[in-house]
């Protein structure tokens, strides 16, 4: 038997074809064999049942329920939708909603197709979707929304309204053309009635007239912007306010932890929820977003594996930014909890140290790790990276 | 481009009556009437298509990502992202096939985002819920001992290679199957599940606690 034979039967093999020249197949080659058997063995230990529970079945209603909302309606899928834990679902749907009081007008029939894509499939029936490059603009009747990073945003010109997904835009309002203007944000709403200014999912700043800024949950005014002045959210405010929002959100089936006593206007995602997403914001990056999250769990009681891993998040944030010595830092911080799980910072440390060319400071980490978990998992890397640096094991 | 085997064998056998003939045409008119439907945006239509695929999906998925709670996530964003690309869909591989694609290419990319993370994250412990429910507890620990060290093994393939040996060797997928999954062709799939059966045979047979279930592997 050779590669070829294993390849040429492999189909009839693994995807349950077995014919009789398979069947000879894997009864002669060994290789061929014992991967068939290790493949038994796995399925046999991941189990196979076909049964699904009703437990099972709420939750992939809740799951597809959440990607329509998610796709299709970014003002309230703000508010209720998870993907990758609801804070990245607010990242993706933390979509600017302009209610845009524009009357009956449509839009310009003139776009500026050069840099801006027409992208109708991802929206609404009733709304058109656009991305605009940095720098391109787009006319919606007399607003001009020109993109200062890559945006997203759909028109829906039946509600007026203008929901932008990502990115930042400038929009640009002539005086007394649309009274009543107004700009909705996860966390902020922003009352104009003709002016300029640039809006991104936290900061306002205003180019011409005026504009004033409310809560969007609770309608207090935060600000009242006059030309050149800017206003920016408070990341951790930003938090409990989209958290709030998320916790009315009328999704079918919110997140346990989430999910608020009948009548409750406002719940606060459990520690465990904002940790979690914040664990998925750094892994996309955002560490900002991340950094508002954990800024939030500030005031929160949290369990020591909690705040462990708060601020081990820190520190990886810290690391993603390039800020390798505040990262080691902030590991060495953590390994100081008394959680069982603080030996993995201590050794985080450690070995970004070693890995940013500290000799010195590494070898005393890693011998401090081995000294204190002369057992832990991670003592065979710790030796072996203390004998690459010269240090005794 | 052909319909993939799995989903072909109905279609392939021959029709006993002409009513039955009858009901599959209906069916075909049903399913491409759901799929002009999925594709305007319509909600009912999509709901019920991604019910119908959600569990298979599901299953990938944990044998991607190998963790409860990342496979959850995957889902959610292989599902969104199915509801927000539908209306690019060309119809020239199953829907199932489809959507299994979109859900490697997260999962895939989930496990480039994971790698950075392992520094405090590694190993990961396997939740019961991947387990047969039905083994008592003792056994449920040696089994999760036995699937946490082939994780580990798994884990160290390159994502394009564990993808492919995990939509054949535990998926059951054809090699035409799974290049229409992962947008290779047919050879580069081969190839990409043979350098991963080799190097995963390599790892286990060094692997005490594994090497047991390769007995007879010799290549």
């Amino acid at each position: 038997m050779n590669a070829r034979d294993c390849a040429r039967y492999s189909d009839q093999i693994f995807a349950g074809q077995l014919g009789p020249e398979g069947a000879r197949h894997l009864s002669e080659c060994p290789a061929c064999h014992s991967e068939f058997e290790l493949a038994k063995r796995v399925k046999a230990l991941l189990g196979e049942s076909d049964e699904l529970t009703p437990t099972g079945a709420r939750r992939h209603r809740r799951l597809i329920n959440t990607a329509l909302l998610q796709a299709a309606a970014p003002t309230s899928t703000a508010r209720g939708v998870r993907r990758f834990g609801w804070p990245t679902a607010l990242a993706a749907a933390a979509g600017v909603a302009l209610l845009a009081g524009l009357g009956t007008l449509l839009p310009d029939a003139v776009q500026k197709q050069s840099r801006a894509v027409h992208a109708p499939a991802k929206a609404l029936p009733s709304e058109t979707a656009y991305e605009l490059a940095p720098g391109a603009q787009q006319k919606l009747g007399s607003i001009t929304v020109s993109a200062e990073q890559p945006a997203r945003f759909s028109w829906d010109e039946r509600a007026s309204r203008l929901t932008l997904n990502s990115g930042a835009v400038v929009v640009d309002l002539p005086p007394g053309a649309v009274p009543g203007f107004h700009v909705l944000c996860p966390s902020f709403r922003v009352e104009v009635t003709g002016t300029r200014f640039r809006v991104d999912q936290s900061s306002v700043r205003v180019e011409r007239g005026g504009v004033r800024v409310r809560s969007r949950s609770t309608q207090q005014l935060l600000a009242e912007l006059e030309v050149g002045k800017t206003w920016t959210i408070v990341p951790a405010a930003a938090a409990l306010e989209v958290s709030s929002a998320f916790a009315q959100a009328d999704v079918p089936e919110a997140p346990p932890d989430v999910q608020a006593a009948p009548g409750a206007r406002k719940v606060r995602p459990a520690p465990a929820e904002l940790l979690r997403s914040a664990r998925n914001r750094i892994a996309h990056k955002d560490v900002a977003g991340a950094r508002s999250l954990l800024g939030a769990l500030r005031t929160s009681e949290l369990t020591p594996e909690q705040r462990l891993e708060a601020d081990s998040l820190r520190a990886e944030a810290d690391l993603v930014e390039g800020k390798s010595r505040a990262a080691v830092d902030g590991y060495s911080a953590a390994a100081r909890s008394p959680a069982a799980q603080a030996e993995v910072a201590e050794f985080a440390a450690a070995r970004l140290e070693a890995e940013r060319g500290d000799p010195s400071r590494a070898q005393h980490l890693l011998q401090q790790y081995l000294e204190r978990h002369p057992d832990g998992s991670f003592r065979r890397e710790a030796r072996a990276r203390l004998r690459q640096l010269g240090g005794a094991p | 481009m052909p319909l993939p085997q799995r989903e072909q064998q109905g279609a392939a056998d021959p029709p006993t009556s002409d009513r039955s003939a009858e009901a599959d045409d209906s069916e075909l008119l049903d399913e491409q009437a759901l799929i002009e439907a999925c594709r305007r945006g319509d909600r009912s239509a999509l709901a019920r298509v991604l019910g119908q695929h959600i569990r298979v999906l599901e299953r990938v998925v944990l044998r991607m990502v190998w963790d409860k709670a990342d496979a959850e996530d995957v889902l959610q964003q292989t599902l969104t992202t199915a509801v927000e690309s539908f209306s690019r869909f060309r119809g020239e591989s199953a829907i199932q096939t489809w959507l299994i694609g979109i859900a490697v290419g997260i999962s895939r990319n989930h496990s480039r985002m994971q790698k950075r993370r392992r520094v405090y994250h590694e190993p990961a412990p396997l939740p019961n819920a991947l387990l047969a429910s039905e083994a008592s507890a003792e056994q449920q620990a040696h089994d999760r001992a036995l699937l946490e060290r082939l994780q580990r093994h798994l884990s160290l393939l390159s994502p394009k290679r564990r993808e492919v040996w995990v939509l054949h060797v535990l998926e059951g997928r054809t090699i035409e199957e799974i290049a229409q999954i992962v947008g290779a062709n047919q050879f580069t799939t081969k190839s990409r599940l043979f350098m991963a059966r080799k190097e995963l045979r390599r790892r286990l047979r060094h692997d005490p606690a594994l090497s047991p279930m390769l007995r007879g592997g010799n290549s």
